[in-house]
């Protein structure tokens, strides 16, 4: 019995890796994201996902931008509230603020998606995640409100931002 | 022929290494993740789906649910990494596995909580084959292990390969030169005429063809390895992505089980 049981799962052991090269060459959709987070199934496509290929703007930077303003006043200058400077060796041992920020920057970059065909979507959620980190790092006064932007660079030389986000105004 | 138990004993004392530091970066980040924040529950937990609406999940990832899980994470890593084989490893491995799990699914999971998960699971099998003498059991786990391994560097091999922005060397050099993924150090090698597109070559083909590595004898594989060790210390060092050189190396005493058992089956020494 325990070596019937065994067998059952050296099958299932050898049916899950042979979906899981077949499933390197396919789209993941949405609904069976699972299977790769639970590492059932999993992806290794690091850094070649389809969406990159001949997509300029692949691995651009994103910067998540704020401006406070009032009602009766122009708005305020826009100011870098999260982006990547230069890495620090330190972080080949140890970077813990990694995947906080990654995280953060995966909800903002999502709201700058428009694709249907992409496994995720922008989403209320995204633009919440956003909107509280840009209200928990920013002092407003009474009466001050705050709007936040989602904009890209290009390596280290086209410094100049462009824009692919704009949120509405909050206060908090 | 290394014996099955030294490995797993190898794949446990990685696999706590791993533990401790990904234990200890959540303790570090904890703030950033409290209720109230950004990342808080409250608000993650409003994601469509099981994780969403579970009672349970929401206490577990509540800030104390989270430091207690880090602890746990940290106390059971270490446990791994100095205790010897016996029936404790069977609860460690799964402790070890349910923690990986539940904190990997806190956030987004990426390749190195996968890959731990993946060691988790395979030497959680292999210690049941190796306590219960079952050599089917023994088989699956490292089977499990050092075929997710071996797919995982092909399939990032061969994905990039049909890529014509990695062939043309455009890929390897948007990535080195962004400040997300590139450092000051990258930027400036990739900016020399060819180095780019032959970076983009030898990964490529180095990942393609890893499972011919498999063929070697042991310590030619171990060779082979220390050599992908090293390119995960590098890509860390470029990229700030740290814990994915603990949890590949984890799993690679499993591989070298696998490559072993490969080449006893097909006879070749």
């Amino acid at each position: 019995m325990a070596e019937l049981a065994a067998r059952a799962i050296l099958l299932l052991v050898c049916v899950l890796l042979g979906w899981g090269v077949v499933r390197q060459f396919m789209v993941v959709k949405a609904a069976t994201m699972a299977l790769d987070h639970l590492a059932i199934v999993p992806q290794w496509k690091f850094f070649a996902q389809q969406k990159i290929d001949g997509n300029p703007e692949a691995f651009d930077d994103f910067h998540l931008l704020v401006r406070t303003g009032r009602a009766d006043a122009e708005p305020g200058e826009w100011h870098d509230l999260l982006y990547y400077g230069e890495r620090r060796l330190r972080h080949a041992l140890w970077n813990p603020r990694h995947g906080s920020r990654s995280l953060i920057m995966h909800h903002g970059a999502l709201l700058t998606w428009t694709e249907p065909e992409r496994a995720a979507q922008p989403s209320a959620l995204s633009y919440l995640t956003v909107l509280r980190f840009c209200l928990d790092r920013t002092a407003l006064e009474p009466g001050e409100v705050l709007q936040f932007a989602v904009a890209i660079t290009c390596g280290r030389t086209a410094r100049n931002p462009r824009l692919r986000f704009l949120s509405a105004w909050h206060c908090p | 022929m290394i014996a099955s138990e030294a490995l797993l004993r190898a794949s446990c004392g990685l696999l706590g290494l791993f533990g401790l530091l990904r234990g200890a970066q959540w303790l570090a980040d904890l703030p950033r993740w409290a209720a109230g924040g950004a990342l808080g529950w409250d608000l993650q937990g409003l994601r469509r789906g099981i994780k969403g609406r579970s009672a349970l999940l929401a206490r577990t990832y509540a800030p104390t649910g989270l430091r207690i899980l880090a602890i746990l994470l940290m106390l059971d890593s270490a446990l791994l990494l100095t205790l010897p084989l016996g029936a404790i490893t069977l609860a460690l491995l799964a402790a070890a596995l349910v923690l990986i799990l539940l904190l990997g699914q806190r956030s987004i999971p990426d390749g190195a909580d996968k890959m731990a998960t993946i060691v988790a699971s395979g030497a959680l099998l292999q210690a049941l084959g190796v306590m219960a003498g079952n050599h089917t059991l023994v088989l699956a786990g490292g089977l499990w292990t050092g075929g997710q391994l071996t797919i995982a560097y092909f399939a990032a091999g061969a994905s990039k390969l049909v890529l014509a922005d990695w062939r043309s060397g455009v890929a390897p050099r948007g990535a080195l030169s962004s400040y997300m993924w590139g450092s000051k150090l990258s930027a400036w090698g990739v900016s020399k005429s060819g180095a780019a597109f032959v970076l983009g070559w030898t990964v490529m083909l180095l990942e393609t063809l890893f499972p011919l590595a498999l063929l070697l004898p042991a310590p030619w594989l171990m060779v082979v390895l220390a050599g992908f060790f090293l390119f995960h210390a590098v890509i860390a060092l470029v990229m700030g992505l740290n814990t994915y050189p603990w949890a590949f190396l984890a799993a690679y005493p499993a591989t070298i089980w696998l490559g072993q058992a490969l080449r006893a089956a097909l006879a070749l020494g």
